[in-house]
């Protein structure tokens, strides 16, 4: 009878046990998916890793690699970029890399999207949401040049309106 | 329900429930339980909401101002500060060369024995009196030892002068770090300790750099701290 009547007290104690077991599941299932679903803005950060990567690409050991002012130098090919994403139409991507020896400027390289730039000077101008991000950079490369060591200018400009999607949940 | 024996009626009728009181508790205890849950996991959802709003939980470091601590930025300023070249005392050599012959000295074995130390970067915390010592217990002839200090004293005063030359810049402020010296380099000079350049810069973003030496199997680092100006024509956008 003890028996009996302990079986009836836990189908009643089962309610509420299934109500805080679903709250507790669902709770942390709608957490996650929120977590998740949340946007994540990598504009800046790519920009900042493209700027440093093209740097490291130019620089050896402080010195600017040597085959820079050559004819057939191709930037993208020697930094290992994916020169498709800077130059089809409505790129996401600018890149625009220039190398001066005080005013005189020895080298330039730039992508397409001209836009993409102008965007995102005024982006950084005037408070915005969905303009591109970009990172500019400016090093000091050593360079010989006729015997005589030598310090450029290496400006980097990287631009991103790639903005990223989700995380997938599965 | 109580019998005339003063029996519960579920010992008559078994299919009865007998311990309701027991069972009234248990479930407003549950009921209790229930609702601190659903607040707790209401908060839960709050702050899993409020971090995925505000992309805080997705803020990757932060490039803003191009300056984050050990980047690869700093790393290439000192790579290139170092391969400068410079006249050294009518020689010309790199600044790498030159900080490499101010510590030639210490870099003797006979030398570094005397000093009781398992690296130059421990040199700072030598005093000036057990380096003489260390020197004067090296070279026995002590015209020969303040030959060699004299020089040595020559060497950092000429390294200190093209440090504070080649680290002239407007949007910067730099702490400079080897085993002679150490501080912040001002256009007066360079001195002070680390956080005398904290006080100075007044940020977190600073860029440190280091480059490892070892000459005749002894090691000593060099460092470089830089912080770009808050504020100002340097920050202009």
């Amino acid at each position: 009878m003890n028996k009996m009547n302990k079986v009836g007290g836990e189908k009643i104690l089962s309610i509420w046990w299934f109500f805080v077991l679903a709250l507790v599941a669902g709770g942390i299932a709608l957490g996650v998916f929120m977590f998740f679903s949340a946007d994540i803005d990598v504009r800046e950060v790519e920009s900042g890793i493209m700027v440093n990567r093209v740097y490291d690409c130019l620089n050896n050991n402080g010195y600017l690699r040597g085959d820079v002012f050559l004819e057939d130098f191709d930037l993208y090919e020697e930094c290992d970029i994916n020169i498709d994403v800077f130059l089809e139409d409505g790129a996401g991507y600018y890149l625009n890399v220039s190398i001066f020896d005080g005013n005189i400027n020895l080298f330039e390289n730039h992508s397409r999207s001209e836009d993409l730039k102008t965007n995102c000077v005024i982006g950084q101008g005037i408070k915005t949401k969905n303009f591109p991000k970009c990172f500019f950079g400016e090093e000091n490369f050593l360079y010989i040049s006729e015997g005589v060591q030598k310090e450029l200018v290496v400006k980097v400009l990287a631009v991103s309106d790639q903005k990223g999607r989700s995380l997938p949940l599965l | 329900m109580i019998n005339k024996k003063g029996q519960p009626k579920g010992r008559e009728n078994p299919t009865l429930v007998k311990n309701k009181r027991g069972q009234l508790g248990s479930t407003v205890t549950w009921m209790v339980a229930f609702t601190i849950i659903f607040f707790i996991m209401l908060l839960y959802l709050v702050g899993v909401g409020a971090l995925a709003g505000s992309g805080k939980a997705f803020k990757f470091k932060d490039y803003e101002g191009d300056s984050n601590v050990d980047s690869l930025m700093g790393q290439r300023k000192l790579i290139v500060l170092l391969n400068s070249e410079i006249e050294f005392l009518g020689e010309d050599i790199t600044i790498r060369e030159a900080v490499v012959k101010s510590m030639s000295v210490y870099t003797q074995d006979d030398v570094f024995l005397e000093l009781n130390i398992d690296n130059l970067d421990k040199l700072k915390q030598v005093s000036w009196l057990s380096r003489r010592e260390a020197l004067e217990n090296s070279f026995v002839d002590r015209q020969k030892v303040d030959e060699v200090q004299n020089e040595m004293g020559e060497q950092e005063n000429f390294l200190r002068s093209i440090l504070i030359q080649r680290l002239k810049d407007e949007c910067y402020s730099y702490f400079f770090r080897c085993p002679l010296f150490e501080g912040v380099v001002l256009s007066g000079g360079i001195g002070g300790s680390y956080y005398d350049y904290l006080d100075r810069v007044r940020t977190k973003d600073i860029l440190k750099s280091v480059m490892n030496f070892n000459e005749n199997g002894k090691t000593f680092s060099v460092e470089l701290y830089s912080s770009k100006h808050i504020g100002g024509k340097c920050n202009e956008k």
